[in-house]
């Protein structure tokens, strides 16, 4: 053990304490205490320090009377995580070790991330762990993990009596338990109701989130798609060929089109009337997470919560800057200058960083804001040892930076009237006059020209075609989860830090599928049943407004108490809606759950019969997997191998080649896609190839 | 009892579950709606061609598949009472 009087510091993470601990000295010592934890000892400026990780949360809310089942609950407190899951004895080690060192220590000083959560788990551990200095400790508070910020927050480091981030989060985590646990036994019961057993849990975002993605299912289920024709034109003038488009965008019916093909047929096209415009684009404002994730999810497809993972790691390497934030701002505090100077001694990004040193820097900034922490920004510490996508995600947010120093770009707009016959025609064009700062960021820009010749009023134009296509009004898209974590967002469900993690809950429970994602069969049966019986549960309206009372604690404006007495009450009088309907609940649920299972079987129709659909079987003889038809009984005998290892999904879409449905084998981290027909062609190929 | 096309319980004449009996009336709006765009179209037509379009929805292709079986009944016993 050490010497007592030291200053213990309660870091995050693991990472994160081998930075603090080198940024507040120069010999960090690594040693083992109790149980092979690790902490580090450094001597630095405010004497011996020693500093500690955590893994996350060690503490969480748990019912007092540790029932299993049974609802509602409502008496809950705080417990060492691994008195309530067996699997997580490592945090015993942990907070033994953490209390060990807590008695020797003169000191606390709190250096988890500075947000709710990371205020939560620095809170419960200097409270329960180091025996109530929650009040006393101090609190280093910090954007980056770069050695300079970290000493300077060190240097800054003050107590805070009255922790209202650190209440919002308990309070958060009550909350969130109260809701999850009673909901969870509530359908659970139901469903067990009368035999079998089977968790379905149902969260205070997860029920909004669900009702959203079955709502557009439905429109989509339910669409039908109503005919149009879209009439174009293909002119010429002086070689250079363009397409001009019919006044009405969708012409309704089918008399109309072709009154507007013979109107047009053997005239030439006049330009009556040329409107030039010059616009002046905006850079992009600083990356806050949820713009971060949506433009990786457009530029790379990395699903939310890939990219919050690799942007932690970018930032425990101390290359961005604290990545869970809300802002678009960044202030001139962040040292632009310096970053771009030290980016400057990067190859790829030596010739942006020193352009934009010439110029007098000021970022385009959002309107968002968040009291704790700048947007996201590269830190300028040379990256090294960065795999494929952390690479990537690196690259974007370094160009983002760059970008949002860059000028307006300057853009020209053409758009010309043009008659064929008597039927008006429109054309549009545009062309990059400025770049500005589409430069810095062009391999991520999806701005492209699409230049017209010159034009001028009188000018007489070949129609070298004219096309009048039938074409089908489309359903509205599937969420993708970038688009779903753009819904919770607009509606203000969830945070910053959690979304993506309850969208990847969905997927976990088998409430969605796919990443065009689809509602399976229990979600529906579950969010119908929510709306018939305790409709509250999935109303968006009332999960904002316990966010809006959880923001709410952080400003000082209620009290976490009043919070979790006012959840609670709604809580009650919906699960008393459950309760009353439990039989009649658990049915529905029962047969949701079971038609899923059937269906996750189901790979498409049958392609020889028509009629059946073919679904994974297993050989009574062998045990092998393969796919044979249901309409087997009345004699269909279509049937095809398939892989015996991962997992079957189906892609819900016919081979291009042969008509057979098309599967997903999942094994490994990336589906591998298949025509499950033995004979395709493109099968036979790859064999002889 | 149970909808003529799925698991679910029926809630309507038809003996369709709420999800079906919807996709069935859009499926009687759509036709509205496509004899005003063609001026006109014979419903089995219709019903076929919406069964090849990616973009109709899925409960309405289980109507759409059920109303053209019926169809084609109608039409078959037709014919077997003129002969």
């Amino acid at each position: 053990m050490f010497e007592s009087g030291y200053l213990l510091v309660v870091c995050e993470k693991p990472d994160a304490a081998r930075r603090v601990a080198s940024a507040l000295g120069g010999a960090v010592k690594a040693e083992r205490v109790d149980d092979g934890v690790v902490v580090y000892k450094v001597d630095g400026a405010r004497g011996r320090y020693v500093v500690c990780a955590a893994s996350g949360h060690l503490y969480t809310v748990w019912d007092v009377d540790e029932k299993k089942s049974g609802y509602p609950v409502l008496d809950v407190s705080w417990y060492p995580l691994h008195a309530v899951d067996k699997g997580k004895s490592q945090v015993g080690k942990l907070i033994n070790a953490i209390s060990g060192l807590a008695k020797g220590a003169a000191g606390f000083i709190n250096a988890c991330d500075y947000d709710v959560e990371g205020e939560t788990i620095g809170y419960n551990i200097l409270k329960y762990a180091c025996f109530g200095k929650e009040r006393s400790a101090l609190r280093a508070k910090f954007s980056t993990l770069t050695s300079e910020e970290l000493r300077e927050s060190f240097a800054r480091a003050s107590a805070i009596p009255v922790n209202r981030l650190a209440e919002a989060g308990r309070t958060r985590h009550i909350v969130d338990f109260l809701w999850g646990v009673n909901l969870t036994r509530a359908l659970t019961e139901a469903y067990s109701s009368k035999g079998g057993y089977r968790t379905l849990s149902v969260g205070r975002v997860q029920g909004p989130t669900l009702a959203y993605i079955v709502d557009r299912e439905c429109e989509i289920r339910w669409f039908v798609p109503t005919p149009y024709w879209s009439i174009s034109a293909l002119l010429d003038k002086d070689g250079f060929t363009f397409r001009a488009w019919y006044v009405v965008e969708k012409v309704e019916r089918l008399v109309e089109a072709q009154a507007v093909e013979e109107g047009c047929t053997g005239s030439e096209g006049v330009v009556k009337d040329v409107h030039r415009q010059i616009i002046r684009q905006h850079p992009p404002t600083p990356f806050n997470l949820g713009d971060l994730q949506h433009e990786a999810y457009r530029v790379f497809g990395f699903s939310p919560s890939l990219t919050l993972r690799l942007a932690e790691s970018l930032y425990l390497k101390a290359l961005i800057s604290y990545p869970r934030t809300s802002s678009q701002k960044l202030p001139s505090s962040i040292g632009y200058r310096k970053i771009l100077s030290s980016l400057q001694k990067l190859e790829q990004y030596r010739s942006d960083a020193s352009e934009l040193l010439t110029k007098s820097l000021k970022p385009f900034e959002g309107k968002e804001e968040d009291p704790a922490h700048p947007a996201i920004y590269p830190t300028g510490e040379l990256p090294q040892g960065l795999d494929d996508r952390q690479g990537k995600l690196y690259d974007l947010i370094v160009r983002r930076f760059f970008a949002v120093f860059g000028d307006f770009a300057l853009r020209e707009r053409v758009t010309a009237d043009i008659e064929i016959g008597s039927y008006l025609f429109k054309v549009s064009g545009r062309r990059t006059i400025e770049e500005g700062w589409i430069r810095y960021y062009r391999s991520y820009s999806d701005i492209e020209d699409n230049p017209l010749p010159i034009l001028q009023e009188g000018d007489k134009l070949r129609v070298a075609s004219l096309d009048v296509v039938e074409k089908f009004e489309q359903p509205p898209p599937r969420y993708n989860q970038s688009s779903l974590l753009a819904k919770m967002e607009k509606e203000g469900v969830g945070t910053k830090a959690t979304r993506a993690e309850v969208i990847d809950t969905l997927y976990q429970r088998g409430y969605i599928v796919d990443s065009s994602i689809r509602a399976t069969d229990l979600a529906f049966s579950v969010v119908e049943a929510m709306r018939e019986y305790s409709p509250n549960i999935i109303s968006t309206e009332m999960t904002r407004e316990i966010e809006r009372a959880l923001s709410d604690i952080e400003f000082g404006r209620v009290s976490g108490a009043e919070v979790v007495e006012e959840a609670a009450s709604h809580l009650l009088s919906a699960l008393e809606g459950l309760k009353a309907a439990e039989e009649d609940l658990g049915s529905k649920v029962r047969e949701a759950a079971k038609a899923s299972l059937a269906a996750e079987d189901i790979v498409g129709e049958c392609p020889l019969c028509g009629d059946g659909r073919l679904k994974v079987l297993r050989s009574k003889k062998t045990g092998k997997r393969f796919l044979g038809c249901t309409n087997y009984a009345k004699g269909c005998r279509a049937s095809a191998p398939l892989p015996q290892k991962g997992k079957i999904r189906s892609l819900n879409r016919r081979c291009k080649v042969c008509g057979w449905p098309m599967i997903a084998v999942i094994l490994g981290r990336y589906p591998w896609r298949m025509c499950v027909n033995p004979n395709c062609s493109t099968k036979v190929r790859g064999r002889k190839a | 009892m149970r909808c003529a096309l799925c698991w679910r319980e029926s809630r309507s004449k038809e003996g369709l579950c709420s999800y079906h009996a919807e996709a069935h009336k859009s499926l009687n709006e759509g036709y509205r709606r496509w004899c005003r765009a063609y001026g006109e179209i014979d419903e089995g037509r219709y019903l076929e061609k919406l069964l090849e379009l990616p973009e109709c929805g899925e409960w309405v292709k289980d109507v759409a598949k059920m109303e053209l079986k019926c169809l084609k009944e109608k039409e078959e016993n037709g014919v077997k009472e003129g002969s």
